[in-house]
């Protein structure tokens, strides 16, 4: 016992250290810029191949970018490069974590997004020396245009905990942001291993079995092919729909019975309240996540279940929310406000209301999602 | 009668012209309306050399066009339907048409992961759109009772099997790439418009409302009921094939590259009508007209409004309704006797 204690202290401290030798990075400059171009092509540009392995000429210095999904944006201020958004998709401009960690977000254009299509003279007139896109499918007409308009587009599909890695590198490099990305992702690397380490002694048998409540309400959840299932996992869970293929999938009442979760999770997209659910199916009242009170919710700010860097603090709320024992010692507000202090020079519990415990699944808790 | 009827189809024409020329100006990059003018002079091989010029020609330009055709093909499909059928909630996906494209077109985006053939999606929906119609067609002509109502029933059923199969495909698609495109896709929208889309278009609606506006007295005829019709000596089968081809073809070519806009179809030929009573011969030429300009402000403001777009369905449905309860209420009913 008080060797797997002094294991954790000593895990604590790495982690502490780390933090504190990223503490004056907030906000990347044009420092680091790339190696210079193949002797065969203009000064001033270079070549990068992107995550649908395409090869994109992309001026030397990129300092005008414009995204059109909200993963991406969020990618953007996670390498620290938020200041060279020229175009944002919809709504990203007001999310409580953009507005609050970078203000002026409020006068970036917003282009449309995947979801309702992209203004193209509206991007076109933003001006941006590159155009993230969303993969392949949907968006080739996007592409096209953009080519006869002479601005090139970077495809960016972190869909995996490697090709979002992939992505914040690839970001980082493309916007001359190379050093925070890497720390951002060393630092996602470390929370990983920190949270293994601390649950090396939880065996197999008493690993929790969460059921993540998703999009389309709490009877809805995700698979093994989504992101989220990645979070569980690595939060030392099991998810209880792992089976289940297709991202979101509606679930019936009679299955979640048979699974009986020891804990229900709602995702931060879930909208729906736990009382209403119980309510209409009260065959759930018996589940044990419900008897033990076992009930709670994503922190409603940063997009923590995105594919993502900042999803490191989901993973570390998931896991101390599924065994608080092994993270006594930490202090999860400390941690976080650490973690956003250092990489977005602001306190997460300043981006506005947050409940950090999340503990149940109510109507509103959600009203502020981004 | 007669020619205060030519001269409101006239003033629809000149109401087109205008509001294309109206809409040149509108968009979010911002040319000046002197700009404009002198852009319209470049010569083509100018047109991607210059910022605003290869937005205005590139861009903006065939979304326009595109906007227009596909106004005007919906709305003369919608009238020759409604005519045809001598049924005023009759709309252009009556023969299960839309849901035939629709279902086409989520099948390419599925299949585009292993063929790499750029207009597979707008190929494979048009060719399940015709599929679609066929089928209805073929159902009513091999079932016994009166042929409109069994072509209205089997154009239900043919659409209800192609809706069952869209959702299976989405059901099964891949929650990344392919189900996002799909619903995107389904939400119907001009922003796909180049000029390979505008042009082949053209090949195929023109000539469709060529021959639909020469046919028009026929569908006066048909509408009488088939016997009528065959007493004045109209071959009411061929007739009647030849018209629903040729509006399949009109619908199935706007929805397999847009997507699916609501409400057009079925409106304009209600407002046509109301303008210029229920001869065929003014009512489709009219439809599409004004289809061709209401689709194109719809756009425009789609475009325009705010910086991301609208979706286009939601406008065509939220101004063209209330209009239409409008004309209900002023309008005189005569047109279905």
């Amino acid at each position: 016992m008080l060797k797997t204690g002094s294991k954790r202290l000593i895990s604590m401290v790495v982690l502490m250290v780390f933090m504190l030798s990223l503490s004056l990075v907030a906000g990347c400059g044009t420092a680091d810029q790339p190696a210079t171009a193949p002797a065969d092509q203009p000064a001033d540009t270079r070549t990068v191949i992107d995550q649908a392995g395409r090869e994109v000429v992309l001026p030397m210095e990129v300092n005008r970018i414009a995204t059109t999904w909200r993963p991406c944006t969020f990618l953007v201020f996670a390498v620290g490069a938020q200041s060279k958004l020229v175009g944002v998709d919809g709504g990203s401009t007001s999310t409580p974590f953009t507005k609050g960690v970078y203000p002026q977000i409020a006068d970036v254009p917003q282009v449309g997004d995947k979801k309702h299509g992209i203004n193209m003279e509206e991007l076109v007139a933003a001006k941006p020396d590159v155009v993230c896109v969303w993969s392949g499918k949907g968006s080739e007409d996007m592409v096209k245009q953009l080519e006869t308009q002479g601005i090139p587009t970077l495809v960016i599909i972190p869909e995996s905990a490697e090709k979002m890695k992939e992505a914040t590198l690839l970001l980082g490099d493309v916007l001359g942001c190379k050093d925070q990305a890497q720390k951002v992702i060393a630092y996602y690397d470390q929370v990983i291993a920190d949270v293994t380490e601390r649950l090396k002694d939880v065996p197999e048998a008493d690993r929790k079995n969460v059921y993540l409540a998703g999009a389309q309400g709490v009877l809805s959840s995700c698979g093994s092919d989504f992101y989220q299932h990645f979070l569980i996992e690595k939060a030392g869970g099991v998810n209880v729909a792992a089976a289940m293929k297709g991202g979101w999938q509606n679930v019936s009442p009679e299955q979640i019975v048979s699974w009986d979760p020891d804990l229900i999770i709602a995702d931060p997209y879930c909208k729906e309240g736990m009382e209403d659910v119980l309510k209409m199916n009260p065959g759930l009242k018996g589940l044990s996540a419900v008897k033990n009170n076992q009930l709670y919710s994503f922190p409603a700010i940063g997009q923590w279940s995105f594919p993502i860097p900042q999803s490191a603090m989901g993973i570390l709320w998931l896991s101390k929310t599924m065994y608080p024992e092994q993270f006594e010692d930490m202090n999860i507000e400390e941690t976080v406000n650490q973690y956003y202090q250092d990489f977005f020079g602001k306190n997460y519990t300043d981006l506005g209301p947050t409940d950090l415990e999340g503990k149940g699944i109510a109507k509103n808790i959600n009203d502020a999602k981004e | 009668m007669m020619p205060k009827n030519n001269k409101k189809v006239g003033l629809a024409f000149l109401l087109v012209v205008l509001t294309f020329c109206l809409s040149l100006f509108c968009g979010r990059y911002e040319i000046e309306p002197s700009r404009l003018v002198q852009l319209l002079k470049l010569a083509p091989a100018e047109w991607l050399n210059q910022a605003d010029a290869s937005v205005f020609y590139y861009i903006r330009l065939p979304r326009i066009i595109l906007a227009m055709l596909v106004g005007a093909s919906l709305s003369a499909s919608g009238a020759l339907f409604q005519g045809m059928f001598r049924n005023p909630l009759v709309s252009p996906d009556i023969l299960g048409v839309s849901a035939g494209c629709c279902f086409g077109a989520a099948a390419g985006i599925i299949l585009s992961s292993y063929v790499a053939y750029p207009y597979l999606i707008p190929l494979l929906a048009f060719i399940a759109g015709i599929i679609a119609m066929s089928l209805a067609y073929g159902i009513a002509a091999v079932s016994r009772g009166e042929p409109i109502v069994m072509l209205i029933l089997a154009g239900m059923v043919v659409g209800g099997f192609f809706s069952a199969g869209l959702s299976f495909l989405k059901y099964m698609a891949d929650p990344y790439e392919d189900l996002p495109a799909i619903v995107f896709w389904m939400m119907g929208g001009f922003y796909r418009a180049n000029w390979d889309i505008v042009t082949d278009l053209l090949v195929t609606l023109l000539p469709c409302m060529i021959l639909l506006c020469l046919l028009a007295w026929k569908i006066n005829v048909l509408s009488l009921g088939d016997e009528e019709a065959a007493a004045l000596g109209v071959n009411v089968r061929v007739f009647r094939l030849l018209l629903i081809g040729v509006a399949t073809f009109m619908v199935a070519g706007s929805v397999s590259v847009t997507g699916t806009i609501g409400w057009v179809g079925l409106i304009i030929p209600h407002i046509a009508r109301m303008l210029v009573g229920s001869d065929h011969k003014l009512v489709i030429p009219m439809s599409m007209l004004i289809g061709g300009a209401f689709v194109m402000l719809m756009d425009n403001l789609a475009r325009c409004m705010t910086t991301s777009e609208i979706p286009i369905s939601i406008l065509t449905a939220a101004l063209g309704t209330p209009f239409f309860a409008y004309l209900l209420i002023k309008g005189r009913g005569k047109e279905w006797g």
